[in-house]
């Protein structure tokens, strides 16, 4: 998935595991950038007793790059903190909860929220700010959409929530990771094939899934260089890099009767996100979990992995015949130039018609957004390569279909770019895992926090 | 004394001493060598006590040393090298004799 478990230790940790990451030019607010990330994978919506909630003892970023060296010029870090009314019961709520400050609601979170910029400047935004409860059921959670308003937050010109969503990501995690089986195709894989399987539309493995998001919207100039708000696509300061962290501290003693354990020590990162399904495709098995506990900056040292995809050499041998350029472009040991730019370094000016989003030599792993280039007025959920720069890999809006983006770029869609005398496979641009942004069954919403409403336990008792 | 070896920003306080490595260990309460070389020298009456009704289960950083355990780890028996992590910080600081004295408080 896009960075769901994607690593062996932080699939022991969902509380600190970052899922996914979106940056994007509001569509209804033009003139600021929405950041969500999203923690806890995979929340089955009857999580009782013991409903979902962000860790008390996990520190977690958004990190904003401005000039280029993959390091933070601003952070903006979010602690939160769990109360109980009630010792004696064992219930999340005794009764429906209506408001943000109903007494039947026993056990909720508040949170802080922290700028820090290069330097070392700290402001809080907001403290004591609070959290929706999980989607229960109608009886519990009569009106949540009503609940989950009333926890968007106004920070002066900034909005920001934090709490349970729906799972906006989508992709066919059954067949994909069964030997790279894609259902629409896989009449053509070549385990799928020696079983009679025939083509099929694809499932989605996270419907009715649900996820806790972080979103924060904010004024443009808050994030650039020199609150830079211009124009010019092709400004310097046009483009930023984004990426999210969750840190744990150092050291943590598990008291024998105690029933909870202690922490000390400084924080320590992890896990980490910036492009969906880096750690996840890229990196191998032995070197993820270093991965999530690294800075972008360091990411030199697996540029390797994106120059040389391991699922690119696979793609031609578990479709044997329909990737014949990718193979010989595989044999040719050609850096894959084209992956290279769109993940480590951004898209140079000149090699997209009207678009780039570099941002320097320095290859790094970072989500990266121009924040030039306005909201699109159609949509396209491919983004760049369906024609429309104001989508992944420009930034990530919640539905754009990174799953078919990425196989495809893989594939050698892309490398066209950046090599005029190379031609595609038909297949490399037909590819998908056969699902859009209709696969979710909760709608995004077209205002902040985009992602949809929870699923409830009740109406969705088996997820 | 020990020797720091600490990458810390110039102006961070100095690593402990050991005096106050054993007076913190000391005043905080009971000291217990975890498996291994792992030494938690934590105050632990705090979290004993029961949360009351309608109270934080936990606090908002920055975190008080007082309310945390108080760890130290022998990195390297041979040279000395201990880590100390205690509040958000962490120090490593080279001790051979303070790392004699917890090597023999752990037989």
């Amino acid at each position: 998935m896009s960075s769901h478990r994607e690593a062996p230790e932080i699939a022991k940790d969902p509380v600190a595991d970052s899922t996914d990451l979106y940056a994007f030019v509001s569509p209804d607010s033009p003139g600021t950038v929405t950041l969500i990330a999203n923690y806890i994978p995979l929340q089955n919506p009857a999580g009782g007793p013991n409903f979902y909630e962000f860790g008390d003892d996990v520190l977690y970023e958004i990190h904003i790059d401005n000039d280029g060296d993959a390091r933070p010029d601003i952070t903006y870090q979010f602690r939160f903190t769990t109360h109980l009314r009630n010792q004696d019961t064992f219930l999340y709520n005794t009764g429906p909860i209506t408001s943000l400050d109903s007494p039947n609601w026993n056990r909720f979170q508040t949170y802080t929220v922290t700028r820090v910029e290069h330097g070392g400047r700290q402001t809080v935004l907001g403290k004591d700010l609070m959290c929706p409860p999980c989607n229960i059921g109608p009886l519990s959670t009569p009106d949540y959409p009503a609940l989950a308003n009333e926890a968007v937050h106004r920070l002066g010109s900034r909005k920001v929530f934090a709490g349970q969503r729906a799972e906006g990501f989508y992709v066919d995690l059954g067949s994909i990771f069964d030997l790279a089986d894609l259902r629409p195709f896989q009449s053509l894989q070549v385990f799928a094939k020696a079983m009679h399987f025939q083509d099929a539309p694809g499932v989605d493995s996270t419907k009715e899934l649900n996820v806790h998001s972080i979103a924060l919207q904010v004024p443009v100039d808050e994030l650039t260089q020199g609150c830079w708000n211009g124009k010019d696509v092709d400004s310097p300061h046009a483009v930023i890099g984004v990426w999210t962290t969750a840190s744990r501290r150092a050291s943590r003693i598990i008291e024998q009767g105690r029933g909870k354990d202690s922490e000390s020590g400084p924080f320590v990162q992890v896990s980490r996100l910036g492009n969906p399904l880096f750690n996840e495709v890229l990196v191998p098995m032995a070197r993820k979990d270093e991965w999530n506990a690294l800075p972008p900056a360091d990411d030199k040292r697996f540029a390797s992995y994106v120059a040389k995809p391991e699922l690119a050499g696979l793609l031609p041998v578990l479709y044997p015949g329909v990737f014949a350029n990718l193979e010989a472009l595989d044999k040719s040991g050609k850096p894959r130039a084209d992956l290279l730019a769109i993940l480590l370094t951004g898209i140079p000016k000149g090699v997209v018609p009207g678009f780039e989003n570099f941002t320097g030599p320095t290859e790094a792993d970072m989500l990266r957004l121009n924040v030039a280039i306005p909201p699109a007025a159609k949509p396209n959920i491919l983004g760049l390569i369906g024609g429309d720069p104001a989508g992944f890999p420009n930034g990530r809006r919640v539905f754009d279909d990174v799953v078919t983006v990425e196989l495809r770029a893989i594939a050698g869609l892309t490398y066209a770019l950046v090599d005029k005398s190379f031609t595609p496979d038909a297949a490399a641009g037909e590819i998908t895992d056969g699902l859009d942004s209709s696969s979710p069954e909760n709608p995004y919403l077209s205002r902040f926090p985009y992602l949809g409403v929870p699923y409830d336990g009740y109406h969705h008792p088996a997820s | 004394m020990s020797e720091t070896l600490d990458t810390e920003r110039p102006g961070d306080p100095s690593p402990l001493s050991r005096r106050r490595l054993i007076q913190n260990a000391t005043a905080a309460g009971a000291v217990t060598v975890a498996a291994g070389f792992a030494l938690n020298a934590g105050a632990t009456d705090a979290a004993a006590a029961a949360p009351r009704p309608d109270t934080a289960l936990s606090h908002d950083a920055p975190r008080h040393t007082a309310a945390e355990p108080f760890v130290v780890r022998v990195v390297d028996a041979r040279s000395g090298e201990l880590d100390i992590f205690h509040g958000e910080r962490h120090h490593r600081v080279r001790d051979p004799k303070l790392v004699a004295e917890l090597l023999r408080a752990a037989r």
